[in-house]
């Protein structure tokens, strides 16, 4: 379990986010929602120590002040927002996911090749596996990175708007394939805009608003009170009520 | 020729490489000119030539010519190398960090104090290379290390330190004469001691560059992903800067302020699609060699019997490269 609890954090010293006690439980999706600027990255930065906090966060009982960044990386994989297109190959990318499990020489063993190769056709880009970053659409670029996290196979894994450049049909797949890191065993914590997706993929929702929790729930619990999404997200959910639809929720319009 | 087509770009690269690194120490160890023809050295080689020349050219003045071009040609691109990771950008070279400035101004003061003294103007380069790095290490460390914090501490202490010299200059106006030489970079009368002070530097830098190689390839991720990925990226900038300033400092100390050799040799390896550092830095090793070389037979040819320094046709090579970079990078840009 990953655990904060008195957190307080922020950039140039300033508190931006200021939250009590939250967990993130291992076999579990959580989705971390909110406006541009009301601190989700900034939680996701501060569950991987890269920027300084006060408070308590823990990595199953151990704090993470104690991890040094090596033993960090072996349990919680981050995927940032901005993702540079390097003059380097797919293949190349994911395989520096091993980085912090592999020794002083650097060299793939057996099991690191596998990981790659799994990681490779879990995000269905090992056709792809030799093109150069920079020559591929922004969403498989994004695939590419979403690869090298499942690589470096943490067993938590952070993920700031993983999502933002895919296509309708590579989101869904996105959706389902966090369901089954998710059913692995793993912790997955999620940022996103992206309402009905995040509705439909999490187990439980974090709404915060300017640094602050708003509320937190299952996602039923959520669309039946309203408010708190409204005051987070300044929108609202309503039951798709169609069997065709692609989610069970989506953006509905106040009465 | 179908077994050739098994192998990557990279791997030809270094196929490719090691004969024509071979190729260019003979060339330049035999190449004919001056009072000894290239029969009378290879004769001296196995120990068959009487005359007492032919030996003493080829012992003194091409071995450690020829190998001191290696060196510093491994050395530079090496350098330049790693501070294009470690910056994120293709257009770094060593003078970015304030090698060539602390480099010039210390060997300018080592040849106002010991006059005629090689060796110490080769020591006092390197330590020069050296003092400019650990000065912008030290504002970094209070700055941050960021990219653009390392790029303009390097103008800020280069700019310093270029002032100082030109002060030096101009209340002893006779010191400009053996800066001239020391600027614009050569290969000429270069001597064992100054190889020997320089190899072991060279080689220390080299066996870091390769033990840093693992963290350079996370550079070009961000450093976000490549801290996400267990990398403390400010370290590792440092240490990779340090590296490259050693590498730099070191063939500095040998061959003067040649400018151009570190970016142009990564640069066109780059082309080949060698993408790990450690490839990279095997690559650098074998053509930044064989380019020194070449461009170092080519200058002691073109106006025979008078040599250019070597610095000299590598700016009026570099110059151009330089534009075609930027005209490139634009290119891309478009494209990306």
């Amino acid at each position: 379990m990953l655990e904060v609890r008195e957190l307080r954090t922020g950039y140039g010293g300033k508190t931006d986010l200021e939250l009590e006690r939250l967990a993130f439980p291992l076999g579990t999706v959580t989705g971390v929602l909110g406006r541009n600027g009301s601190g989700k990255s900034t939680l996701l930065r501060a569950m991987t120590g890269m920027l300084p906090y006060a408070g308590e966060i823990t990595v199953d009982g151990v704090s993470l002040r104690s991890l040094t960044r090596r033993q960090r990386a072996q349990r919680i994989a981050y995927l940032p927002q901005a993702l540079p297109a390097p003059e380097m190959p797919v293949e190349t990318l994911v395989a520096h996911g091993r980085y912090a499990r592999l020794g002083l020489s650097k060299t793939l063993g057996a099991e690191d090749r596998e990981r790659i190769r799994t990681a490779l056709e879990q995000t269905e880009l090992w056709p792809l596996r030799s093109r150069v970053l920079r020559t591929l659409s922004g969403g498989e670029r994004q695939r590419a990175y979403l690869a090298m996290v499942l690589a470096q196979d943490g067993d938590y894994l952070l993920l700031d708007e993983p999502g933002a450049a895919l296509d309708i049909s590579h989101r869904e797949a996105l959706g389902a394939l966090l369901r089954r890191v998710a059913a692995s065993g793993k912790g997955v914590v999620v940022s996103s805009h992206d309402l009905p997706l995040s509705f439909a993929v999490s187990d439980r929702l974090l709404l915060l608003r300017r640094g602050r929790l708003v509320a937190e729930g299952t996602p039923e619990a959520l669309v039946r009170e309203r408010t708190a999404l409204r005051r987070s997200m300044d929108a609202i959910l309503v039951p798709a009520g169609n069997p065709r639809s692609r989610y069970p929720y989506i953006l509905g319009a106040e009465e | 020729m179908r077994m050739w087509k098994h192998f990557s770009g990279p791997e030809r690269l270094m196929l490719t490489g090691l004969p024509v690194l071979l190729g260019s120490l003979a060339l330049s160890v035999f190449l004919p000119g001056g009072a000894v023809s290239s029969g009378a050295l290879w004769a001296a080689l196995w120990g068959r030539e009487t005359e007492q020349a032919a030996q003493l050219i080829l012992f003194q003045v091409r071995l450690p010519r020829a190998l001191g071009a290696v060196c510093c040609g491994a050395g530079l691109s090496i350098s330049g190398l790693l501070l294009q990771s470690a910056l994120n950008n293709p257009l770094a070279s060593p003078g970015i960090i304030g090698v060539n400035a602390g480099a010039g101004l210390f060997a300018l003061l080592a040849g106002l104090l010991f006059p005629l003294q090689t060796l110490a103007r080769s020591g006092a380069a390197f330590l020069g290379a050296l003092a400019a790095v650990g000065l912008i290490q030290a504002i970094v460390r209070r700055a941050g290390a960021s990219r653009s914090t390392v790029i303009l501490s390097g103008v800020a202490v280069s700019s310093l330190l270029t002032a100082l010299s030109q002060a030096i200059i101009t209340f002893y106006p006779e010191a400009i004469a053996d800066r001239v030489a020391f600027t614009l970079g050569g290969l000429h009368g270069l001597d064992w001691n100054q190889l020997l002070f320089a190899l072991p530097f060279l080689g220390a830098g080299l066996l870091l560059a390769v033990l840093f190689s693992g963290g350079v390839d996370l550079f070009p991720l961000g450093d976000e992903a490549a801290e996400g990925l267990g990398l403390h990226v400010s370290l590792w900038r440092l240490l990779t800067v340090l590296c490259a300033a050693i590498l730099a400092g070191a063939a500095v100390s040998l061959c003067g302020l040649l400018s151009f050799v570190g970016l142009m040799v990564p640069n066109l390896i780059r082309l080949g699609h060698a993408h790990s550092c450690r490839q990279q830095i095997g690559l650098c090793c074998l053509w930044g060699g064989s380019f020194l070389l070449l461009c170092d037979c080519l200058a002691r040819t073109l106006f025979f019997p008078y040599e250019l320094p070597v610095g000299l046709l590598l700016s009026c090579l570099g110059a151009p490269f330089f534009v075609w970079m930027l005209i490139r990078r634009r290119k891309e840009a478009g494209h990306a």
